[in-house]
């Protein structure tokens, strides 16, 4: 199957799991219940999915700089999901897999800059190997 | 490029300097590593997002004892966000008792690592404001919008935690909109108005612009007359809400956009998009995500109302009473209060059935508890957040018409 090449902004060790990916770009606060991993975010294609676990798949951040914190509190509850990739990444979110290693020992390797849009080649179901050392995603299999 | 750190940093990075100090640098390397800085740099000033337990949760509250129980200062002014309660009366607001125990417990934290309580979401109105090409570490999305566009000043969007330990250690990571090169315009939004914008119409540009740029600098040409500070309060609140605004230029308005080739550098403009009358209206549309007339709560104050949108308000009620089954709240900082106090108008509006919710907001103090449905309000940031951080239905329109509204006892058309 197709392997995807990118960076490792925060690093962890390898992880499979199931993708959730949506076009929209996604902001923490007011975008997921910490205490369950579920999408709150009225205005998001991803609205009521549940993130916990999974290997979450968005373009790019948006909204609140508060949005680490409720990643820590996602880190601390046990409903983070296991990676994050994006294509482009910023401040906001990196912090919350800084924190997370930082005070909860918690992996959550974050990839970003892939040489294609990562939103479009990986679909929500497809079961998917991060590999942060290398910088890669590989889709095991696909729905 | 990597990140290379002097010799002062280094020493911090293996301890000299401390644990608080060791803490804040191990995190913030990190974080600047992953953003490609090549760099630290001065910042004079931080604001901080770690200020309410609504957004704070126990992990939030947890590590802002652990940073201050190492014995972390701040080494710059360091102002926060609002708190995540009444800070008058947070009984009387409703809010739950385990609640209040933890948000006080947040204070207590920040307090003792040496922030300075403005607990607002407006720190330039009168306590922390950068001037023109000042370096600083904020956080507080709408205030990081307003003080790049508006003041000039250069500062990226800060995280939380992070811009703890900015504060502490007077530094941040030299990337983005710290530099030049990366402040110039790359949308050119044509607006086809020809008049002066109405009040309602900044936040709606907002949103739309929002949407429309994600985390890219716009260049707004077309804005007629002269918008005052709580109109671009409004619009900078909005947009960067409903995408990741962080610096738009409003050509004409704003420092770094004395013209339309200023605003664009030597970026050539990669998208033009068109805005008129008409595209202000539709997404007045999407806004009401409630299609009835009844209202159960108007919220003003989102960011914070200045004194001069309290007098706004004082003068649009002209001495008419709110509607029985309505909550009227004002949402204000403290210092703008007690000026309302001074004047004689927070009287007035009280008993003319307007609450005012001292240093917190809509969005991060609780609500729930009020069992409020419908909230109206002249904010896009508000109508953004509501509809996941309040419970309720959004209702958007002019401040004008949240009057009406709040009179009335429902929308009027």
């Amino acid at each position: 199957m197709s392997v995807y090449k990118g960076r490792a902004v925060v690093e962890g060790a390898i992880v499979e799991g199931e993708a959730l990916v949506s076009s929209m770009p996604f902001g923490f606060f007011g975008g997921v219940n910490p205490g369950t991993g579920v999408v709150i975010d009225r205005w998001h294609d991803l609205f009521e999915q549940n993130m916990k676990g999974k290997i979450l798949v968005y373009p790019e951040g948006r909204g609140s700089t508060v949005g680490a914190a409720i990643i820590l509190e996602l880190a601390r509850t046990g409903c983070a999901p296991k990676a994050i990739m994006f294509n482009a990444s910023e401040i906001i979110t990196v912090t919350g897999g800084v924190l997370a290693k930082k005070f909860y020992d918690l992996d959550l390797p974050m990839l970003d800059r892939f040489e294609c849009d990562i939103t479009r080649v990986i679909k929500t179901g497809d079961v998917v190997r991060v590999d942060p050392a290398e910088g890669t995603v590989e889709i095991l299999s696909s729905k | 490029m990597s990140l290379k750190l002097t010799a002062d940093e280094r020493a911090i990075l293996e301890g000299k300097e401390g644990e608080a100090r060791k803490f804040a640098m191990e995190i913030l390397v990190k974080v600047a590593e992953g953003s490609g800085a090549e760099r630290l740099i001065p910042i004079s000033s931080v604001h901080l997002v770690l200020h309410a337990y609504k957004s704070a949760f126990d992990a939030g509250v947890i590590a802002a004892e652990k940073i201050a129980d190492m014995g972390a200062r701040f080494s710059v002014p360091t102002t926060i966000d609002p708190y995540g309660m009444d800070a008058e009366d947070w009984r009387a607001a409703k809010t739950p008792e385990q609640y209040a125990v933890m948000q006080e417990r947040l204070e207590k934290a920040v307090m003792r690592i040496g922030v300075i309580p403005v607990w607002t979401c407006t720190p330039y109105y009168g306590f922390n404001m950068p001037r023109f090409g000042e370096n600083v570490a904020w956080s507080e999305s709408s205030a990081v919008a307003f003080v790049n566009t508006v003041l000039g000043a250069r500062t990226n969007r800060q995280s939380a935690i992070v811009d703890i330990c900015c504060g502490i250690l007077g530094k941040a990571p030299e990337v983005g909109l710290h530099l030049a090169e990366n402040r110039r315009g790359e949308v050119l939004i044509k607006l086809n108005v020809d008049r002066p914008l109405k009040d309602w119409e900044f936040p709606a540009l907002g949103f739309r612009l929002g949407r429309l740029l994600g985390n890219r600098i716009g260049v707004v040409d077309g804005v007629k007359g002269s918008p005052v500070t709580e109109n671009m309060k409004s619009l900078c609140a909005a947009a960067a809400a409903s995408g990741s605004v962080a610096l738009l230029h409003v050509v004409g308005v704003t420092p770094e956009a004395p013209t339309l080739e200023a605003a664009f550098g030597a970026n050539e403009s990669k998208q033009v998009v068109e805005i008129g009358e008409q595209d202000l209206l539709d997404t007045r549309a999407q806004m009401n995500t409630h299609k009835g007339r009844d209202v159960d709560v108007v919220a003003l104050g989102c960011p914070h109302y200045t004194i001069n949108e309290i007098v706004n308000v004082h003068r649009l009620l002209a001495g008419r009473k709110v509607h029985p089954d309505v909550a009227f709240w004002i949402y204000a900082n403290s210092a703008a209060i007690a000026m309302a106090e001074k004047m004689g108008i927070r009287k007035e509006l009280e008993d003319a059935g307007v609450t005012f919710r001292a240093g917190t907001c809509m969005i991060i103090s609780p609500i729930r508890e009020w069992g409020f449905k419908v909230m109206m309000t002249d904010s896009g940031k508000c109508v953004h957040y509501g509809p996941m951080e309040c419970g309720t239905e959004m209702l958007f329109g002019g401040t004008g018409e949240c009057v009406e509204a709040a009179v009335a006892g429902h929308v009027v058309a």
